[in-house]
């Protein structure tokens, strides 16, 4: 681990999956400042008139998304062994927050671009076998055009080129897996894709589930 | 837990972390090992429920033992109302995520009139009958307790029993009742005739109520084993009672969501408005060294950075410097923040007032009740407006720049007069802000002036007393609003119908159950939400069966009528409460417990008779 002045810079990764999938990202933060203060580690704290443990997530995750490989950056005042770091920090997360692993950071926040998801679903007025297939019409498409909320009311938009790789996982249940910006400039949410698409055919969609597999950086290799 | 089902309306619904359960210290159990399934019911919101302490005690009292799962259930939203009707989901509880009907016992905590319709639409959402009579089966058996129990009347229709007073003492005889029943297979009628003879248990369905002509009572007749008053259990010994080590710790953000310290239960002080000032006593405290104990074993297991002390007035500790003196030193050390809600204005020492200045400042809160002294004098607020000025200058020379006060109007012998004292009171507060020498500079002050209506409620002097009628509550707030000349003064004040409902409710009988089934029936529920209150319907209900708001509002009860209230016994007399009605019409005040004892009576329900106050007395 990296000394900085006094402190040594942390970047933890976790799994937020189960029920805990339902902790909104503001939540989150304040169930980390609490979990972090049960595992009585020698956290760093803001300055300040109301000291807070320094605590800074990477790329916010939606409401009732699941994370494989989510990751926040914190500060200790002195040097620990990763793996004391990892069983003391589990030892005191709540149902379905696990760390996985700790390392100095590397990258920048702001290298952040991609978001990498798999969405499963199901239409509860088609099979899975009809729906696949409607899927791959979808995005064959050479443009897919929504309406996206902006600050001057809601505008037209052609998501298109914003969807990168598309494979189907699953056949039944359909599992899809996507990447799509999610960067400072530029992000798009996977409920709108789906959403656009069941618009456009006209079905209703039940999301079983949608999991962040992981977070790339703008040259494609994985954030760490 | 979530089901496929709760699940698949999850996404649909705001905040869904209400719904889901599993949260840091919430109990799960193996349902086939326990004899007892308990569903403790908050009905409200989870924000709002989630922060009350109560749950807190009764659910990990109840866990405490391995024979009894206790789980938490709270009202759902509208929109998750709306999906689980749709959808035929069942009102669940939190830990398994069964439902409610599955239950061998359900409790529903009554801490306000205005969540009564939410008790119905629980059970409604449950898919049980909502009136007692209707459901003939052992379990589920419907409990209620809280301060509202203290009347249980309006509610009689619907609950199989009432537990009168602290939870902790009755809970453990009923569970262990209900557990007898369930293995010999006792009739529900078997099983109320055996909990009739627990003390503090009231069963409804065992007393028959005749009225007059008039609509006021002409007996309460108890039957078989009912006794003919029920009388309210008490711990005796705070410090021996079981408290939490462990809070569940909510993912959302709930109202109050920080460690809660119960530093004492009852007052010494006696307001003559204040129903928990008399349904509370006797005072019992707890030592500042179980307190301290108790407040690092509670920040260990939960992570919160705030704790709070909570009990009615919390300077009348009867070793309050020392509690704070203990909390400060490992709260400091920890950054952890104390809070200290109810500080009353009279005894506010610099030297309090420096311990309060180490911890975080939030605004200061007085309630000065009253705009005149002979009013407060009325009420028993035995605080003077030279107390009030002293405080604010102690606080404003320490740095605080804004001042939050409440005050009721509709006190009985209130006279405009009255009402207009209270801007002065704010006025004056302004005005010293800025006369006061070695304020914080470049700042303005701020005062803000809360206003509700008054209620008279049952057990308190004034239980006689009819409400203001609704004009004239109006017309003393349109008053009071025209007089506010500074933008320094911000008024505000609670919807005047919302006070005229608790004061039907809280002093109603038997027959206004058919009104509140009347009211859920027309779409009321969450009525404490102002945005979910709807008087029109709560005035053709109470149309609907053939009662009116005078009735109950706005009538003054005789001094020698039954009152509905009248088969519980909370320890303070009838007799105790119609002398203090008395001496408030005369515009004369009571001492406090520590002054003098006045014989209320709460003494009675302890074992020695002798209450801790007068111990104290008898030391110094």
């Amino acid at each position: 681990l990296i000394a900085g002045e006094n402190r040594y810079d942390i970047r933890a990764f976790f799994r937020k999956e189960g029920r805990a999938k339902y902790i909104s990202h503001l939540d989150l933060y304040r169930t980390m400042q609490r979990a972090f203060n049960r595992s009585k580690l020698p956290v760093w704290f803001t300055d300040g008139f109301n000291p807070k443990i320094y605590l800074n997530f990477a790329m916010p995750i939606s409401l009732g998304f699941e994370g494989r490989e989510e990751a926040f950056d914190f500060r200790l005042n002195r040097d620990m062994d990763e793996k004391e770091i990892i069983d003391t920090l589990n030892g005191v997360m709540p149902e379905g927050i696990v760390i996985t692993r700790v390392q100095s950071p590397e990258k920048k926040v702001k290298d952040i671009a991609t978001s990498v998801y798999s969405l499963k679903i199901a239409a509860p007025g088609a099979s899975d076998e009809e729906l696949s297939a409607k899927l791959r019409e979808y995005f064959a498409q050479e443009q897919i055009i929504t309406e996206k909320r902006t600050k001057k009311g809601m505008k037209e938009l052609d998501i298109r080129p914003m969807i990168g790789d598309v494979t189907f996982e699953s056949e039944s249940p359909v599992v899809l897996k996507m990447s799509l910006p999610s960067g400072v400039a530029v992000n798009l949410n996977p409920t709108l894709v789906m959403d656009t698409f069941a618009k456009q055919y006209d079905i209703s969609l039940d999301y079983l589930n949608i999991c962040r597999e992981k977070i790339l950086c703008e040259d494609g290799t994985e954030f760490y | 837990m979530v089901s496929k089902e709760i699940g698949r309306i999850l996404p649909l619904v705001q905040k869904p972390g209400r719904y889901t359960g599993g949260e840091l210290n919430s109990v799960m159990k193996d349902k086939r090992k326990v004899d007892l399934r308990y569903a403790f019911c908050f009905p409200d919101s989870y924000e709002i429920g989630m922060s009350h302490l109560g749950i807190k005690i009764l659910y990990s009292a109840a866990n405490a033992r391995e024979d009894v799962w206790c789980e938490r259930v709270f009202a759902p939203w509208h929109d998750m109302e709306k999906e689980m009707r749709d959808k035929n989901i069942s009102l669940f509880a939190l830990e398994s995520g069964d439902s409610l009907s599955e239950f061998d016992l359900i409790g529903f905590t009554l801490q306000y009139e205005l969540s009564y319709t939410n008790v119905l639409n629980m059970l409604d959402l449950a898919g049980l009958p909502v009136r007692a009579k209707d459901r003939e089966s052992l379990t589920p058996i419907v409990v209620g307790g809280g301060p509202c129990a203290c009347n249980p009347e309006p509610m009689a229709d619907f609950f199989d029993l009432f537990m009168l007073g602290d939870g902790e003492e009755v809970s453990d005889e009923l569970y262990d009742l209900l557990i007898k029943a369930k293995k010999e297979e006792w009739t529900k009628k078997a099983f109320l005739l055996e909990a009739a003879k627990i003390k503090g248990v009231y069963v409804p369905s065992l007393y028959d109520v005749e009225y007059n002509e008039d609509g006021t009572i002409k007996a309460i007749v108890n039957k078989e084993t009912a006794p003919e008053k029920v009388t309210k259990r008490v711990v005796k010994d705070l410090d021996k009672v079981h408290y939490p080590d462990k809070f569940i710790v909510p993912f959302i953000e709930v109202v109050h969501d920080r460690v809660v310290e119960e530093i004492f239960r009852g007052c010494i002080r006696g307001c003559r408005f204040c129903q928990a000032g008399f349904i509370y006593r006797p005072l019992r405290s707890r030592e500042p060294e179980l307190l301290k104990k108790q407040g690092m074993a509670l920040c260990d297991s939960t992570g919160y950075e705030e704790i709070s002390l909570s009990s009615l007035s919390t300077s009348d500790h009867p070793k309050v410097e020392e509690l704070l003196s203990d909390m400060l030193e490992f709260t400091e050390e920890r950054k952890i923040s104390l809070a200290l809600p109810s500080l009353r204005v009279d005894n506010f020492s610099e030297e309090l007032m420096d311990k309060i200045n180490r911890v975080r400042k939030t605004g200061l809160t007085f309630a000065v009740e009253a705009g005149t002294q002979r009013l407060r004098d009325v009420i028993n607020k035995n605080v003077t407006e030279e107390e009030v000025m002293e405080t604010c200058r102690i606080a404003f020379e320490g740095g605080y720049t804004s001042v939050k006060l409440y005050f009721m109007i509709g006190h009985p012998t209130e006279t405009m007069e009255d009402v207009l004292a209270i801007n002065d009171i704010a006025q004056k507060i302004v005005d010293l802000y800025y006369n006061t020498p070695n304020r914080k500079k470049g700042r303005s002050v701020s005062v803000s002036v809360s206003v509700a209506t008054f209620v008279p409620k049952s057990f308190t002097p004034f239980q006689w007393h009819p409400q203001d009628d609704y004009k004239a509550i109006n017309a003393k707030h349109k008053a009071l609003r025209d007089a506010v000349q500074s933008n320094k003064i911000s008024y505000s004040w609670s919807k005047v119908e919302v006070s005229t409902l608790e004061a039907i409710i809280s002093r109603g009988d038997r027959r206004l159950g058919r009104a509140i089934k009347r009211a859920w029936e027309l779409g009321c529920t969450f009525d404490s939400w102002d945005e979910c209150f709807d008087f029109t319907k709560w005035r053709q209900a109470l149309d609907d069966v053939g009662l009116t708001i005078e009735e109950y509002a706005n009538r003054e009860r005789g001094k020698d009528e039954i009152l509905p209230w009248d088969v519980i016994d909370v320890g303070v007399s009838k007799a105790f409460l119609r002398r203090e009605f008395e001496t408030a019409t005369l515009s004369k005040t009571s001492p406090n417990c520590y002054e003098q004892c006045l014989g209320c009576g709460a003494n009675m329900l302890l074992n020695d008779k002798r209450c801790e106050v007068c111990k104290i007395q008898k030391q110094s």
